[in-house]
């Protein structure tokens, strides 16, 4: 467990945005993985396992909890997102800033940053920057169209840019480290 | 516009490879170690999942289902002949019964229909305008005390 751990609740934090959630859901994952530890214990394929379950449960839980709550507090139509309109490109670019932020206070940033953005924008970036999956499986898994999943993601780095940039982290400083 | 996109796009997947695991609470293992005994302390066996049970209990609770089924399906045998003698004792008995549920039901009847009609809309759009505040005080707690924790 002590292996898996910070990978299975990595994965469901940013998904969720929410530690004492995504504590929860880690929790779950490895109740399941007890479960079903004779087909895992010395399996090459157990970390990818935890991924994926850890994955589908924490998309299990923000659907049921976008479902229970969208009538309060989601009544814009999530149609507007899918429009035409160009995507807004921080300004100036990430690339042209110079950042001097050590290395922990920027994975901090980052993280909060990621905390920050709203659902429709974080899990789709996270599932494809962070969690490696395509595109077309982030549609499949959030019941969107393939369009919808990459506008949303463009909106979503767009948007985590510019957050970034007011604290300073930009393209040159990532890519120095 | 696509090239920004692209450079967006590398910016972001430098971030991501760059970014460590988060550290999972020092509480986590202790949490799920703590469920794992919970499991494995004694419950009674009716407790566990019908599969669970013990096999004698399993065959003892299926006969007593069909019991419970038999029982029912001569309850309603036994109503419907009931029905058909109601010169019999049990007949009479019955026939007080269903009386009995009659008058009441035309009771009922004819009080609703001295209220007017309004102050039974009103007391139905009362009680959903309730119902709507009290879920939305529901969500409004929740999403505070909660969530925002």
């Amino acid at each position: 467990m002590h292996a898996y751990q910070d990978m299975v609740f990595s994965t469901a934090a940013r998904l969720t945005g929410n530690d004492a959630q995504a504590e929860d859901i880690a929790q779950e994952v490895f109740l399941r993985a007890y479960e079903n530890f004779g087909q895992l214990r010395g399996s090459q394929t157990a970390g990818g396992w935890l991924k994926t379950v850890a994955t589908r449960l924490t998309l299990n839980h923000l659907s049921r909890y976008r479902r229970r709550w969208k009538f309060f507090s989601e009544l814009r139509s999530d149609d507007s997102e899918d429009s035409d309109e160009e995507i807004a490109i921080p300004d100036p670019a990430p690339e042209a800033i110079i950042s001097n932020i050590d290395s922990d206070q920027r994975q901090a940033l980052i993280e909060q940053a990621l905390r920050e953005l709203p659902e429709h924008h974080r899990v789709p970036l996270v599932l494809y920057h962070f969690e490696d999956m395509p595109y077309a499986d982030i549609a499949t898994q959030l019941g969107v169209s393939l369009p919808k999943v990459k506008t949303d993601i463009q909106r979503a780095r767009a948007a985590l840019a510019k957050k970034l940039a007011r604290s300073g982290i930009t393209v040159s400083s990532v890519s120095a480290s | 516009m696509t090239d920004d996109n692209d450079k967006l796009e590398r910016f972001v997947s430098d971030l991501a490879r760059g970014q460590p695991q988060r550290r999972a609470p020092a509480s986590l293992h202790s949490r799920v170690m703590a469920r794992i005994a919970q499991r494995h302390t004694a419950l009674p066996w009716w407790r566990n999942g019908f599969s669970q049970w013990p096999l004698a209990a399993r065959v003892a609770f299926v006969l007593v289902s069909f019991g419970f089924v038999k029982l029912a399906l001569s309850g309603v045998m036994l109503v419907s002949s009931l029905l058909e003698s109601r010169d019999s004792a049990g007949g009479a008995v019955l026939n007080g019964a269903v009386t009995a549920v009659s008058t009441t039901v035309s009771i009922g009847d004819a009080i609703v229909h001295l209220i007017p009609p309004m102050w039974l809309y009103g007391a139905a759009f009362f009680g959903f305008v309730l119902y709507a505040l009290l879920f939305g005080l529901g969500t409004f707690a929740y999403r505070t005390l909660y969530v925002e924790s």
